[in-house]
């Protein structure tokens, strides 16, 4: 049997606060407004686990050198001065689509060219921690011959388990003796990386990446 | 006041088990609690992003009306060719409303965000990648309202980064984390164990209502955060509407396109647009956004300021579609309009 968690939409209830408010003391508490009220939680629950999460004007110089069903060869060390579209896109709370224990999608957009002849590329990367990218690593790769900017999207989909614990316990500014930590706990994180390519060629035939986006997305 | 401790799950309620005829029973009210809580505290999303940078000075914008306690500001560190050791970056931090100001001086600011500690790369590395260091810094945001800044009027921080020669501050990234705690004295939140069985249902599950509300109210999302050093703002001199040049066209004339994926609870999700700019002389500017939002392109005046920053805010909407593409538009009356900063997030 399945069951139902939400109906997929917000349901509006009188102001809690107000003077009609269902939530009386004293007041029955009818199934129909536990009901509403459970259903706009998980809907809540899942449209707030998704967000966008980074963007990134993109570069009209990139030049890393790379056959493209290589990407384990691809420059992670080089410097952006020469030519290089390397970036970490941060590290992100991941926590799964509400009640339905899947995580959400992770997807990258962007928009690349390619240099005349030649193929453009972009790898997208999802780590447990900071760290280099390898072949262990949740990733995608997306290329185009394009010569003009045409859109990629890259998803990843990651498991349930695949986010790591951050600890966070701060103790907050500058005082002495510092304060208490307000909050600890731990939240699911990931780290996000992402390397642009072209393949073949030398010299002056770049290509172009504008328009890079990345956020989550329903499972 | 009372807190508790809460994991980030978000319980499983299903709908049948609060039908009408079975009995309400205090699980109900339990689970429910709960859920209300992780919809409202176990997902803050409000984010800026300063990219890979050799020093400057940023502005990024934050609503504190947000159901979140802290903020986290990592800074990453990483080598520009080849690194002279001891060779790092500072980072000076303020935070203003607009009327009252946290200066990085004051005791809320972290040290290592007070401009005058060096954050280096790693050491030991004999890479680049493997240079990079990232360091988290909180800041509390009530702690912050408790000093003076407003709760309800938009924050602009102000960071102003340092780099040695041979490194780049690879990123700055300020975002929300999620709730760790419950805390009655607070708005929002209910704990659950108010509801334990065969005690009395009493005026607690207002709460419940509050915190559904603040699900919604006080939970938002940052779809784009463009942050340019002052120094290197975008400029603007067309007398018509036209693509921004620099990091917002992506060639010369065309508009950069950010796919984003909007918060659908309500149908088409309504925004709030900022823009950190000045003009160089009398002549006013105005930036558009772009979204496939109803009454998109949405305007945003920007009086002349002579020379001087300021911050303009409009409203807009993003359509009510699982993604939507933003784009930007500018014109200026004369002179050169400058933009340091521009911003989308939520406006329930």
């Amino acid at each position: 049997m399945t069951s139902t968690t939400t109906v997929g939409t917000w349901i509006d209830l009188p102001t809690a606060s107000g003077s009609s408010s269902p939530w009386q003391q004293d007041d029955p508490l009818s199934s129909g407004l536990v009901m509403i009220a459970a259903s706009n939680g998980a809907h809540a629950a899942r449209a707030n686990s998704l967000r966008t999460l980074y963007e990134h004007p993109g570069s009209d110089n990139v030049g890393t050198d790379l056959l493209y069903d290589s990407p384990d060869a691809f420059g992670w060390d080089d410097d952006p001065s020469a030519n290089a579209f390397v970036v970490c896109a941060g590290t992100h709370r991941l926590r799964p689509y509400g009640e339905t224990g899947s995580m959400p999608r992770i997807v990258l957009h962007a928009r690349i060219a390619a240099p005349a002849t030649y193929t453009a590329g972009l790898i997208f990367v999802a780590r447990r921690t900071p760290g280099r990218p390898s072949a262990s690593d949740l990733r995608g790769v997306a290329t185009t011959t394009s010569t003009s900017l045409a859109d990629v999207t890259i998803e990843l989909f990651p498991s349930a388990l695949f986010a790591s614990a951050l600890e966070i316990a701060p103790r907050i500014g500058s005082a002495i003796p510092a304060p208490e930590p307000p909050e600890i706990g731990a939240e699911p994180v990931v780290t996000l990386y992402v390397g642009a390519y072209r393949t073949g060629g030398s010299g002056a035939w770049k290509a172009t990446l504008a328009g890079l986006t990345v956020y989550l997305s329903t499972p | 006041m009372t807190t508790s401790n809460r994991q980030l799950t978000t319980p499983v309620v299903q709908s049948q088990t609060m039908a009408t005829r079975r009995t309400a029973r205090a699980h109900h009210a339990f689970a429910l609690a709960d859920l209300a809580n992780d919809a409202a505290t176990g997902h803050p999303a409000q984010r800026a992003t300063i990219l890979r940078t050799t020093g400057g000075t940023f502005h990024l914008y934050y609503d504190p009306r947000s159901t979140a306690r802290l903020l986290e500001v990592d800074v990453s560190v990483s080598w520009r060719g080849t690194w002279a050791p001891l060779d790092g970056v500072t980072v000076d931090l303020s935070i203003t409303d607009g009327t009252s100001t946290v200066l990085s001086s004051g005791t809320d600011i972290p040290n290592g965000l007070k401009g005058s500690e060096l954050i280096l790369p790693s050491l030991g590395s004999t890479d680049r990648l493997g240079s990079t260091t990232h360091t988290a810094f909180y800041l509390d945001r009530e702690g912050l309202i408790t000093t003076g800044l407003s709760a309800t009027a938009l924050w602009r921080m102000t960071l102003v980064i340092t780099c040695g020669a041979t490194v780049y501050c690879e990123n700055v990234f300020v975002r929300e984390v999620a709730r760790f705690t419950v805390d009655d004295a607070e708005d929002f939140g209910d704990l659950p164990q108010n509801y334990l069985p065969r005690a009395p249902v009493d005026d607690h599950l207002a709460r419940i209502g509050k915190t559904l509300e603040s699900a919604y109210d006080a939970n938002r999302r940052t779809y784009h955060a463009f942050a340019a050093a002052e120094a290197s703002p975008l400029s603007v001199t067309s007398t018509s509407y036209a693509a921004i040049p620099g990091a917002q066209s992506e060639a010369v004339g065309t508009a950069a396109t950010w796919r984003v994926h909007p918060r659908r609870i309500k149908g088409e999700t309504p925004v709030q647009i900022a823009v950190r700019y000045r003009t160089s002389g009398a002549g006013a500017g105005n930036v558009r956004l772009h979204t496939s939002g109803t009454g998109s392109p949405f305007v945003v005046a920007l009086p002349s300021t002579s020379g001087a920053w300021s911050t303009a805010v409009a409203t807009g909407a993003l359509a009510n579609a699982a993604t939507d593409d933003l784009s930007w538009s500018a014109k200026v009356a004369s002179g050169t309009l400058e933009i340091a900063t521009l911003w989308v997030a939520d406006d329930p």
